[in-house]
């Protein structure tokens, strides 16, 4: 009996960091909700005042203050970047896979290096030549910029995908006289559903969360990204808070995340096999 | 952005070499050394917290405590949101007149509440308080992938050698994750030196003064607002030099494994 009611007193406590975590995550997903439906004069008298009603006020507000610029914006590019970095990901991933050339797993090793170095140390090159080519505040340079940041995840995880393709297969069909652009379009690709997924959940979540290049980049009004965008609803600098401009805000961020939620619940799969991407073997 | 670093700069535009003054600059401003410091002290704050919980979170998690899928779902959710949107919404909850003083007055711990984001020193802590907060999950997205894969085998041989729990877990799992821990350790501080911006610029932009910058922030205040591009570019050529390093590691490792799994699929 002593050693039951042990275990049980172990288990109730093994609970207790869980649970501590578990409101602190709950309490930041009911600011993230609650918030934005709040009308703007309880804000102005802080987030835990009592609220007198809600409403979707903050919703129109903060569409009236060009929050749905930058959803387009940010929309326009995250589903560019997906389409383009997939078409040629997956060539090169292909190539760099199948295909003996010299220096290919140089090549290989160098996508990867390519995925972790800060987009702080290329921004600053590109600002310069950006400014001289005039493609500062050109939605076009921007998606430039992020297929040469995502391009290299996005050949690796295909690489590290193909690499593990039968092989049997593809030298079938190569004795066959098929060539390598029709062996991809018609054997690899189809096969490839669940790193396409992967690759279109990831670049499409890292554009539509990026801060850095759409601040730098595009800094017309029309032309900001929605994060930019929220930050230049909520008054910018932080620790000013303009208190109207609080619940737009907080309609802004609503706004942010819901997409990335709603794809991360259906893709849960694919974000774990992309998050442990080469750290387990 | 080497050749960057030596030039002379005048409104955005390069003068030619300088003679390395831009280093000399740098090495010049006491700020510069403080920044440093704070990175160091932001991975030391972090890494080691994050490791050891998401370590005990994946055990526990691992061996089916009571309620673990529902904890598995919520501890991925700061993995998932948005850095702006985290950063967003701590700034507020830790805002002087925010909801994490009143609740330390409500519940009578008045001395505990503080200006988290506008205090010289606190500013920081708070920054390594909401990376710990938000990287946890991550830290166990990739241990319990490596605990699901380890053959349940080896702990029935402990087990018949009459190994306990507390053995067979520092003798057993700790050992078969260290690669795993090597990893995330490595992944970790290059996301910290080097992904850092959104965090640092929504909540504190680096402040107040320099006490919360860090090295890639410190770029963008040199280059993009005081338009010092030959020092800020100095500065980028360190975060280069210095990420490269762990980059290198960690990308050796992983083409190295990858060998290795190719030749054991061949025989």
């Amino acid at each position: 009996m002593a050693k039951v009611r042990q275990t049980t007193a172990g288990s109730v406590l093994v609970q207790v960091p869980f649970v501590i975590y578990s409101i602190t995550i709950v309490a930041m997903v009911l600011i993230l909700v609650v918030t934005p439906f709040r009308s703007g004069n309880d804000l102005a008298r802080g987030l835990l005042v009592r609220p007198s009603g809600f409403g979707l006020g903050n919703f129109h507000d903060a569409f009236a203050s060009g929050l749905g610029d930058g959803v387009r914006n940010s929309f326009f590019l995250g589903a560019s970047t997906c389409v383009i970095t997939i078409l040629l990901g997956g060539i090169a991933g292909y190539g760099i896979s199948f295909m003996k050339f010299r220096f290919r797993k140089g090549l290989a090793s160098f996508m990867n290096a390519c995925i972790y170095i800060s987009t702080m140390l290329i921004a600053l090159p590109l600002f310069l030549q950006y400014r001289d080519l005039h493609l500062v505040n050109n939605l076009l340079g921007a998606l430039l910029i992020f297929l040469g940041l995502r391009l290299p995840f996005s050949v690796y995880l295909f690489k590290s995908y193909f690499d593990e393709f039968s092989r049997e297969l593809i030298e079938a069909a190569k004795m066959d006289g098929v060539s390598d652009l029709r062996i991809f379009a018609s054997i690899v690709f189809p096969l490839s559903r669940g790193v396409v997924i992967t690759v279109l959940l990831f670049n499409f979540s890292a554009v539509w969360t990026d801060y850095l290049i759409g601040l730098l980049f595009l800094q017309q009004d029309k032309l900001m990204t929605i994060m930019p965008k929220i930050m230049y609803i909520f008054g910018s600098g932080p620790m000013v808070t303009h208190a109207t401009s609080l619940g737009q805000g907080f309609a802004g961020l609503f706004v942010a995340t819901l997409p990335i939620v709603v794809i991360y619940l259906f893709t849960k799969k694919y974000y774990v096999e992309g998050l442990t991407l080469g750290s387990l073997k | 952005m080497f050749l960057f670093s030596l030039e002379g700069w005048s409104y955005l535009r390069p003068q030619g070499f300088n003679n390395f003054k831009n280093y000399l600059d740098l090495l010049g401003t006491a700020h510069f050394y403080s920044t440093m410091l704070n990175n160091v002290i932001i991975i030391l704050g972090v890494v080691p917290v994050v490791a050891v919980i998401a370590l005990a979170f994946g055990q526990a998690i691992f061996s089916r405590i009571p309620g673990y899928k529902l904890y598995m779902f919520l501890f991925f959710i700061p993995v998932i949101l948005p850095d702006v949107v985290v950063a967003r919404v701590l700034t507020e909850v830790l805002n002087k007149v925010g909801p994490l003083n009143a609740f330390f007055s409500a519940i009578g711990l008045d001395f505990l509440a503080r200006d988290w984001l506008g205090a010289p020193g606190l500013a920081l802590f708070s920054i390594i308080v909401s990376l710990i907060w938000k990287n946890i999950g991550f830290a166990l997205i990739l241990f319990l992938a490596r605990l699901t894969t380890i053959d349940v085998g080896i702990y029935e041989a402990a087990e018949i050698d009459g190994a306990n729990s507390t053995q067979k877990y520092f003798f057993i799992t700790l050992p078969l994750l260290s690669s795993t821990i090597a990893i995330y350790i490595v992944l970790q501080v290059i996301g910290l030196m080097s992904f850092l911006f959104n965090y640092i610029h929504v909540m504190t932009a680096g402040g107040p003064g320099y006490s919360s910058t860090v090295l890639e922030y410190f770029i963008y205040l040199n280059i993009f607002r005081l338009q010092e591009i030959g020092k800020g570019s100095a500065a980028g050529v360190i975060l280069i030099v210095l990420t490269t390093i762990f980059i290198y590691y960690y990308v050796f490792r992983t083409s190295r494994t990858e060998r290795k799994a190719g030749r054991q699929a061949n025989g």
